[in-house]
């Protein structure tokens, strides 16, 4: 597989010639920088898969972090706990909030994020192509530079289920959800991503069942692109959490 | 072992940018704009223009061109809806847009002015006695020494009530007083265009016609809530003739008042909506006033367009694109003449809301459903103009009397055309 060469260590140390131990206090450094901040964790360890990659190209890429729009998001992001964000096709959005999600849970101990689609088959997208917020979220993980390194609790054939990552050591998981409020109203969220929240037709249903989890300290990122519905009156401050 | 150059390294060094940038927007989309909402959310909208790296120029064009925008003559873009749709989120840029323009209106602006007199049905004529009429008739009635006619339209507009009127029963007096309308002061039915006024241009064959009419009656529930309206159109020039509103109003007694109407203008073709109380409208205007000329629906999508025994308009609602998609376009080619301001009025508070659909602004934020009940003018005049489509532009034409070929009178006729002629030559 061509991205693991890319992101392998003996690649990155053999390109730079740097020895074994500049390389390992290199990366330890950016991890803790990267722990305490997103955007290092964006810049250094996030790689994702471009689906419009020209032929003979290695569609595996680094994050696009430099856009001045992903940087911005991020810190609107880390300064406020609810989110509604309203946008064009093609923002890398979807990317960046589920790089955001496993950072989150990644250097967080006892998170539970779900990533919420109006089905569960577009919740949890597919890995190989980097598809769904859950995919996308299996895809950065997959290719973390140094992530023997990094975290090196973290086992694939333990940690990796078909609709969740279970991060065992640290009490975290991601997990994909479909639309409505019903796994929702069961369950404490620390963080929950409503994607393409502008066409879930439940969405009014499950911002009223999140709203517990929000009051006690979660974030809710409803992200879409423009549709009418009860998402956009969120957006439109027309939508009222105890009548939604 | 991968050593693209184009391709940055993660292990690289460089500058991370830690403060919030303002991005701006470019001409096609708003580029990052945030604002706090009162449930505590923070509302980011981004477009296309928040990220000028990938949504370079010539993609914005390529992409503009794959989606059908066209481009004018001067270099700007007329967008398509798909590109709105995909990028510009058009239901929102649309809600809160008038949907009839401010330039059209103007252009209607120009031609309101007040009825030239208003008329109402008196019912109360039925309970009169001969001698109570007699000695203080009330406005707009008068008693005529004809023994034989119950009521007839007199020159002045007013009715004239024989002795035959009192020889009814009394309910066939009360039907009677239903039918026709008499001038009132106060009158609920404000005349611009009188029934029997000649049209500006006639051809030269024709000396008079009588005119047609077509009205349109949108009805409310005639609790107060909404107003049940009727608006009478003229069938040539498409002008505005009379107009009827009252938030009062049974449908029940609307169906007469709108019998009485369409009467007085000619047996106007009336259109009333069929939804909900708009039966009890065309029950009362078929079965008791046996009005002779209700609009019927039609199946049009047939080869040849089939009338049906369904009478008024099936929908009725602003938003039937079938309705009102005609009467946008008659407002924005002036095909329609306007007089009243309170029509005018109305139709310039009409806009679409976020789901694109029309309503007037005072109900954007209500159901659906109360929209529905809810009754108007410009609701009316859009039925009125779709019956007057229906309609031919005059009823009965009198030619113009022409003299016997070869007779002297003939020959006058032709020494007058020619000396006409000829000082228009020397001229």
């Amino acid at each position: 597989m061509p991205s693991m060469q890319t992101t392998s260590p003996l690649a990155i140390r053999q390109r730079w010639g740097m020895s074994r131990r500049v390389e390992v206090q290199r990366v330890r450094a950016r991890w803790e920088w990267a722990r305490r901040d997103p955007i290092p964790f964006l810049r250094w360890f996030t790689w994702t898969l471009d689906q419009h990659a020209p032929e003979g190209t290695d569609p595996l890429r680094p994050f696009p972090w430099q856009r001045p729009h992903i940087q911005t998001i991020v810190r609107i992001w880390q300064h406020n706990r609810l989110l509604s964000i309203r946008k064009s096709r093609q923002m890398v959005m979807t990317w960046l909030f589920a790089a955001l999600s496993l950072w989150d849970a990644l250097v967080h101990k006892g998170k539970l994020i779900m990533l919420q689609s109006k089905r569960l088959e577009d919740a949890v997208g597919d890995e190989s192509s980097g598809d769904g917020p859950l995919g996308r979220a299996k895809v950065v993980l997959n290719n973390i530079p140094y992530r023997e390194m990094v975290l090196p609790w973290y086992d694939p054939r333990k940690h990796k289920r078909e609709t969740r990552l279970v991060f065992k050591p640290i009490h975290s998981t991601i997990w994909a959800i479909p639309q409505g409020a019903h796994v929702i109203r069961q369950r404490t969220a620390s963080g929950i991503l409503s994607d393409e929240s502008h066409f879930q037709d439940e969405f009014g249903n499950a911002y009223a069942a999140s709203a517990p989890c929000i009051r006690g300290g979660g974030w809710f990122v409803s992200l879409s692109t423009a549709h009418p519905g009860a998402a956009n009156d969120l957006h439109e401050d027309r939508l009222d959490v105890d009548t939604a | 072992m991968s050593t693209r150059p184009d391709m940055p390294d993660p292990m690289a060094v460089g500058p991370v940018t830690r403060e919030t940038v303002l991005i701006e927007g470019n001409r096609h989309d708003i580029g990052l704009v945030a604002r706090p909402l009162s449930s505590g959310f923070v509302a980011v909208d981004l477009g296309m223009g928040a990220d000028p790296e990938v949504f370079t120029d010539e993609v914005v064009e390529s992409e503009m061109r794959r989606l059908g925008c066209r481009q004018r003559p001067n270099g700007t873009w007329q967008l398509s809806w798909r590109f709105r749709k995909e990028y510009l989120r058009d239901a929102e840029a649309s809600a809160g847009k008038p949907v009839f323009d401010q330039e059209w209106m103007d252009r209607q602006a120009a031609s309101l002015r007040d009825p030239l007199y208003r008329m109402d049905v008196d019912v109360t004529i039925a309970e009169l006695t001969w001698q109570q009429a007699l000695a203080d008739p009330p406005e707009g009635v008068r008693v005529v020494r004809d023994q034989g006619e119950v009521v007839r339209r007199l020159p002045d507009q007013s009715i004239g009530l024989g002795a035959a009127f009192w020889r009814l029963h009394p309910l066939e007096r009360r039907r009677e007083a239903w039918r026709w309308l008499v001038p009132r002061t106060r009158g609920r039915v404000a005349v611009w265009v009188p029934p029997w006024q000649q049209p500006a241009y006639l051809p030269s064959t024709i000396e008079a016609v009588t005119r047609c009419f077509a009205g349109g009656s949108d009805v409310g529930e005639g609790v107060a809530a909404s107003d049940s309206t009727v608006v009478v159109l003229a069938a040539d020039t498409k002008e505005q003739a009379a107009e009827f509103a009252s938030n009062t109003i049974r449908p029940a007694d609307l169906g007469r008042i709108a019998c009485a109407i369409g009467g007085y203008f000619n047996t106007a073709l009336m259109c009333p909506v069929r939804k909900m109380h708009g039966l009890t409208v065309i029950r009362t205007m078929s079965d008791e006033c046996a009005y002779p000329a209700i609009w019927h629906d039609r199946i049009a999508d047939r080869v040849a367009q089939v009338p049906t025994d369904r009478l008024g308009w099936r929908g009725g609602e602003v938003t039937s694109p079938l309705l009102f998609g005609g009467w946008i376009d008659a407002m924005q080619y002036s095909r329609v003449i306007l007089h009243s301001s309170t029509l005018w009025r109305q139709m310039i508070q009409y806009i679409y809301d976020v789901g694109g659909r029309i309503t007037h602004q005072a109900l954007a934020d209500q159901p659906v459903e109360v929209r529905e009940r809810h009754g108007d003018l410009v609701v009316g005049a859009a039925l009125a103009y779709r019956a007057a489509l229906d309609m031919p532009r005059w009823l009965r034409a009198r030619k113009r009397d022409v003299a016997p070929y070869g007779s002297l009178a003939w020959r006058d006729d032709v020494y007058e055309r020619q000396q006409l002629q000829r000082k228009g030559e020397q001229w």
